[in-house]
């Protein structure tokens, strides 16, 4: 149906992920107006349309639409079922979480759909502005996803200082975009590469335009220096949106720095930008591990982590091959499963959520609750990078790229950080195993069966790529391959 | 090119100076006395009734966001509404009537919402 | 079957686990049925894969069975894949059937004892890593097996762990090993470093294109310490006697029939690496022939009927370590499978007896047996004649394959002839020994107590059933040369013995068996352990001695082992602490980094925005 000439045919199958998330979100908003009696379904008809929308996937065409600012290829689909698996496992926590502290509603799973369908634009976009869009779509959500326990103060605060320093980042970003349109007269990744091929290096305006474009993208990934709000957000946040927070935006932020990176691939070599995108990545590594050991609320701790997670990952962006990218897929997907699994087990621990949730919570819960305990225990060693779990194999892949092009002494570092982690992730382990809790102080994992089956698919699929990663390697390398030329 | 904008360059800093001049040779020459009156705000002569930090009540702002949201279509609505008519013969019309059929849906199941979580009754 | 060839380690794995977890509970008849079945099964799946090997690879050729790969990425690799080609054939059928018969023995043996679930869980999984060792192929994979069977060894060693003797003698066994271990690692790193592989064949095929030769001379001696270790040999061979200490069974399968050969299997995989190494040879060789000569020395003063077994294990190992050193692999192989036979015989046969004498294991206490455990006495006598080298028992054959082998060897000729006589006169010291042994525990009168003499009873069916088919097999064994069926069956390479020389080894060795059997029947035949005494009295030096192991185990202790006690001891006190406190001072650095770094989060949105600011006018500072 050629709605108007501008438009390619087929556009339908293209957007049907989003639209199938449209108007899913849509549907639920109202279903979370119309009564108290339509509550108890609002959370399995949330995984129904996530779970529809991955089926969706399916019938999506690869190409390019909307005139050259859209593409579907198959990283794009890769990162898809990677949002999608964010979102049906937080949702999947947050089912009994929210019905614990009373605020269950429809609200909350359209605000995720929507975020959901803002990082497909992130990932698809071929514009800097679809990708602009897309971040905005994203934030919005997250404002309110973040300040959805409306009852708690800690709540408010994140949802406040997450908007205050995303709109300073936007502003940011913005004048980057602005900058890198003023140097190559286009916003368009395809026709800014075709202007990149012929700039100069040294054009003091496109650095500008970079640097300022990577501190605001640099935000949204919670990289050091840019990673103030991070701590007090996740440690505000309902526990499911945190662990949805450290992961989802971070994997569309990457895509989109991977294509824009892409397009500006002929001059990278002759510029210092990779320096600061070096330069980022060790920040990261280094802060994040070392203020990690220095924290007692679990969610804090984790969102350190999510730091120094980040800046492996940006080690993988040095170099723009095929195997550094499939590297950057991998490590995103056994991330989600490891990070929300982690989270999800800290948002069954029924206690006032004002209060921090510190490994004093979590004394000896590896008895009290085996199953929470076996999972938590699982979601370190994956965090920590020990096989054969799922995060050792993401760690060697990318160390295993770097290596191979010759980054040798930032794989150190990141190495070495990795080493001190394993401190204060067995940390955990350690208090869930062999720690009394303080007097009549047992916190009882109130996860129903929503978590548990969440849990069970985090732990099921750390396992299964920790011992057969060779199939999500090969897949995840063949989409690469079809990204770079 | 950049010499066209001296003038600007020159203005700016005039202006930085004088003010900061007149501020500051105040600060310096001039007595300073403070007392608690001469310090608080001024309201037309008659002494402060009231804290002027209050939390006011949350149903302004809700209805302030409404109307922003609906004024911004009704704003998108008046040039569609002019181009339409000529427009609809046209290649796009269908596409046209779509579109803003969309938006127009969308802010309408928005506003269902928002009716069906009282947030237009004052109370 | 072909496909699936992990199934022949996994089925004893099984039954470890099963045994393990569930077999204290369920009780002994539980146990004594998934024992022996999963060895039998796994017996049968490796008869059924050879009769599929057969059909499929008519000449010979090597065929692998990729189980699993973990990681493949760009030529790092890490493959765990099982492979089946003549040699390792027969080293899975003489491991798999003599693994089951002693498995069956273990039933009536080990009836009465207190971890009767424990014994047959650690020997499953005995079975299991020694399966994985044979079927790997790769180094690597075997290395598994290996690592694995020293640890059963060990836990089954000190199976009776309120002995002290029996719990040391385990420590002993698993450190020695260790150091052979080593051996294997290095020269695995080697071949890492400079092959790029550790598979079996693409090891080989490499190494043939021409490389460095000292590197494949280090290669194989690394490999061949790794040898003496596993199969005892000198100067790794002194945790074999006293790992007597373990249930007798367990010194039938480990220590006689499968794991003490994997030394020779080790030599006799990579041999297209030795024979670019003939030095590696001739050390192999020389160290095969001094230690089966040195060994049976000792075992002619020994009294503990196993432990003349043990120094006769050692001492015919060395045989195979001489065949193969001379580079007749096939003879190596050939004595490896009619020496498990036999020796499994002697060994179950000891323990029969030991069985029969309520628990006595000193031969000077025995005497008389003959009629009172007839099939007991049976079997050991035909095992003895068989070890000892009689024509037509399977021992000759192979005794003199080797023998003549190490006459005829193109490697180094004139040293060929001497480790010749060195081995005729092993075994002339062999058959005496042997017929020693023999005689006093069977032949004479009676010496032990009333009450043992009382209990005197042949042993159960399960016990001696498995007796007499391992003797059928010491008669039989023979049979394998006919018509050089083994030499074409493994496909090893092979030089041309002359006529003159292989009559002249097949005379010697048959003088050589003859007269040692003629000495020990008159010394012992009759006249019992007068000769023994008529020895000590008049040699007592050189009798004091050979009992005595010639004082290796005491010149070890004091050359080795307190020089190392008292170096641990400085690393510990001094070293350590150092070292500790080092990493105390950085986890130390590091905390306080993070404290210093809690700082910057002070809450306030204000300084985050300050520090965002920041961040980006440094940044473009330096990289705009």
């Amino acid at each position: 149906m050629t709605l108007h000439p501008l438009i390619e045919p087929g556009w339908v199958n293209a957007i049907l992920p989003e639209l199938v998330l449209c108007v899913g979100g849509l549907l639920l908003m109202l279903l979370g107006a119309f009564g108290a009696r339509l509550r108890g379904i609002t959370a399995p008809l949330a995984l129904i349309v996530f779970i529809v929308t991955a089926w969706s996937e399916k019938l999506v065409l690869a190409g390019t639409f909307f005139g050259g600012t859209y593409e579907i290829s198959g990283i794009t689909r890769i990162f898809d079922i990677t949002f999608l698996l964010s979102a049906i496992l937080a949702t999947l926590f947050a089912r009994e979480y929210l019905e614990r502290e009373g605020i269950e509603g429809g609200e909350f799973y359209a605000l995720l759909m929507w975020a959901t369908v803002g990082m497909m634009m992130m990932a698809k976009g071929l514009d800097l502005l679809i990708v602009i869009l897309g971040l905005e779509l994203l934030s919005i959500c997250i404002f309110v996803l973040v300040g959805y326990h409306r009852r708690i103060p800690v709540s408010n605060e994140a949802s406040l200082k997450y908007f205050l320093m995303g709109a300073f980042a936007t502003g940011f970003i913005l004048y980057g975009t602005a900058l890198f349109y003023g140097a190559t007269r286009s916003t368009n990744f395809t026709e800014m590469a075709r202007a990149f091929s012929t700039a100069d290096p040294n054009n003091v305006l496109l650095s500008i335009a970079f640097v300022l474009l990577m501190s605001g993208l640099g935000f949204k990934l919670a990289a050091a220096p840019f990673h103030g709000w991070a701590p007090d957000v996740y440690q505000g946040a309902p526990s499911p949106i945190a662990g949805w927070l450290s992961v989802a935006p971070k994997a569309a932020t990457l895509i989109a720095l991977v294509r824009l990176l892409s397009a500006m691939l002929p001059m990278l070599q002759f510029s210092l930008w990779m320096k600061m995108i070096a330069a980022l990545s060790v920040l990261s590594m280094v802060i994040g591990n070392a203020a990690a050991i220095a924290q007692r609320d679990l969610k804090r701790m984790l969102a350190y982590s999510g730091i120094a997670h980040v800046g492996y990952m940006l080690i993988a962006l040095l170099s723009l091959r095929d195997d550094s990218v499939a590297a950057i897929a991998v490590y995103t997907i056994t991330y989600a499963l490891m990070n929300i699994g982690a989270f999800g087990v800290v948002s069954t621990l029924a206690k006032n959520q004002n209060d921090p949730q510190t490994l004093d919570d979590i004394a000896g819960l590896g008895f009290r609750s085996p199953f929470s305990g076996l999972a938590l225990t699982v979601c370190m060693f994956s965090l920590s990078g020990l096989p054969p779990t799922a995060g050792f194999i993401a760690k060697f892949y990318i160390f295993k790229t770097a290596v191979d092009s010759g980054h040798l002494a930032i794989a150190i570092v990141g190495i070495l950080t990795s080493i001190v982690s394993v401190y204060y992730y067995l940390r955990v382990v350690y208090y869930l195993y062999m720690k009394e809790p303080a007097e009549g102080y047992a916190i009882v994992p109130a996860g129903g069966i929503f978590a548990t089956g969440a849990l069970a698919i985090t732990m099921i699929g750390i396992f299964v790529i920790g011992l057969f990663p060779t199939p999500l390697f090969a897949m995840a390398g063949a989409a690469a391959r079809a990204l770079l030329p | 090119m950049t010499q066209s904008y001296f003038p600007i360059l020159i203005m700016l800093i005039l202006a930085v100076v004088i003010g900061a001049t007149i501020l500051g040779l105040n600060w310096v020459l001039g007595r300073h006395q403070r007392n608690p009156s001469k310090l608080s705000p001024y309201e037309s002569g008659v002494p402060p009734l009231d804290e002027n930090r209050k939390r006011i009540n949350v149903r302004f702002y809700q209805i302030a966001m409404l109307f922003i949201l609906f004024d911004i279509e009704a704003a998108f609505l008046y040039p569609w509404a002019v181009i339409y008519r000529d427009a609809a013969q046209g290649p796009s019309g269908m596409f046209l009537f779509g579109e803003m059929a969309v938006f127009i849906g969308l802010l309408a199941v928005g506003y269902v919402y928002v009716w069906k979580k009282k947030a237009f009754d004052w109370h | 079957m072909l496909n699936h060839l992990w199934l022949i380690p996994a089925l004893p794995l099984l039954g470890f686990l099963l045994n393990g977890l569930f077999g204290k509970r369920l009780g002994n008849g539980f146990v004594s049925l998934v024992g022996p079945l999963s060895s039998f099964l796994s017996a049968v799946a490796g008869t059924v894969a050879v009769l599929q090997y057969h059909h499929q690879y008519p000449n010979g050729d090597r065929h692998v069975d990729v189980v699993y790969n973990w990681i493949s990425s760009g030529g790092v690799g890490a493959d765990l894949a099982f492979q089946l080609d003549p040699l390792s054939i027969v080293m899975l059928l003489v491991v798999t059937w003599v693994g089951f018969l002693i498995h069956l023995y273990s039933v009536g043996y080990m009836a009465h004892e207190e971890g009767y679930w424990r014994y047959f869980s650690y020997l499953n999984l005995f079975l299991a890593e020694m399966l994985v060792l044979v079927l790997g192929s790769s180094y690597l994979v075997m290395f598994v097996g290996w690592e694995g069977v020293g640890l059963c060894s060990y836990l089954l060693i000190g199976f009776y762990y309120d002995k002290d003797f029996a719990v040391a003698a385990g420590k002993k066994a698993f450190v020695v090993n260790r150091i052979g271990d080593f051996g294997f690692l290095v020269a695995m790193f080697l071949m890492f470093a400079y092959f790029g592989t550790v598979d079996f064949a693409k090891v080989s095929q490499i190494a043939s294109g021409g490389v460095e030769p000292g590197l494949v001379t280090a290669i194989c001696l690394l490999l061949f310490l790794g040898a003496t270790g596993k199969s005892a040999q000198i100067p790794l061979y002194v945790w074999l006697p006293d790992a007597m200490a373990g249930p007798t069974p367990v010194s039938a399968l480990i220590h006689a029939a499968t794991m003490v050969t994997a030394g020779v299997y080790m030599i006799a995989r990579p041999n297209a690496l030795y024979r670019l190494a003939p030095d590696a040879l001739m050390v192999v060789a020389i160290i095969g022939a001094l230690t089966a000569i040195f060994a049976a020395t000792i075992g002619i003063r020994q009294n503990d009927i196993k432990k003349v077994l043990a120094y006769s294990t050692v001492s015919q190992l060395g045989f195979m370590f001489i065949g193969v050193g001379v580079g007749a692999f096939t003879a190596g192989i050939f004595h490896l499978i009619t020496h498990a036979f036999f020796k499994a015989c002697l060994f179950l046969g000891s323990g029969s007896v030991i069985h029969a004498m309520s628990g006595e294991q000193d031969i000077r206490r025995m005497g008389g047996l003959w009629k009172k455990i007839p099939i007991t006495a049976w079997t050991f006598l035909i095992a003895t004649i068989a070890i000892a080298g009689f024509p037509p028992l399977s021992g000759f054959f192979s005794k003199d394959e080797i023998l003549a082998s190490a006459l005829a060897n193109p490697y180094f000729p004139d040293l060929g002839v001497w480790i010749w006589a060195i081995g005729t006169v092993a075994a002339l010291f062999t058959a005496f020994y042997m017929f020693r042994l023999f005689f006093l525990t069977f032949g004479g009168s009676f010496r032990g107590t009333q009450e043992q003499e009382h209990h005197l009873h042949e042993s159960p069916w399960t016990m001696t059933v498995p007796l007499v088919v391992l003797a059928a097999g010491s008669i039989l064994g023979g049979a394998l040369t006919v018509n050089h069926f083994l030499e074409h069956w493994l496909e090893l390479p092979t030089f041309e013995v002359s006529p003159a020389r292989a009559w002249l080894a097949m005379i010697a060795s048959t003088i050589v068996a003859i007269l040692g059997t003629w000495f020990a029947y008159a010394l012992f035949g009759r006249r019992g352990l007068a000769a023994d005494e008529r020895f000590e009295r008049r040699a007592p030096a050189v009798a004091r001695t050979l009992e005595n192991k010639y004082y290796v185990d005491e010149f070890y202790d004091e050359a080795l082992v307190t020089p190392l006690e008292r170096f641990s001891r400085f690393l510990w006190r001094g070293i350590d602490a150092l070292i500790d406190g080092i990493l105390a001072l950085g986890g130390y650095v590091v905390a306080a980094v993070g404290d210093l770094l809690r700082f910057l989060q002070t809450g306030n949105v204000r300084n985050y925005a300050l520090m965002f600011f920041v961040g980006v006018i440094v940044f473009i500072w330096i990289f705009a």
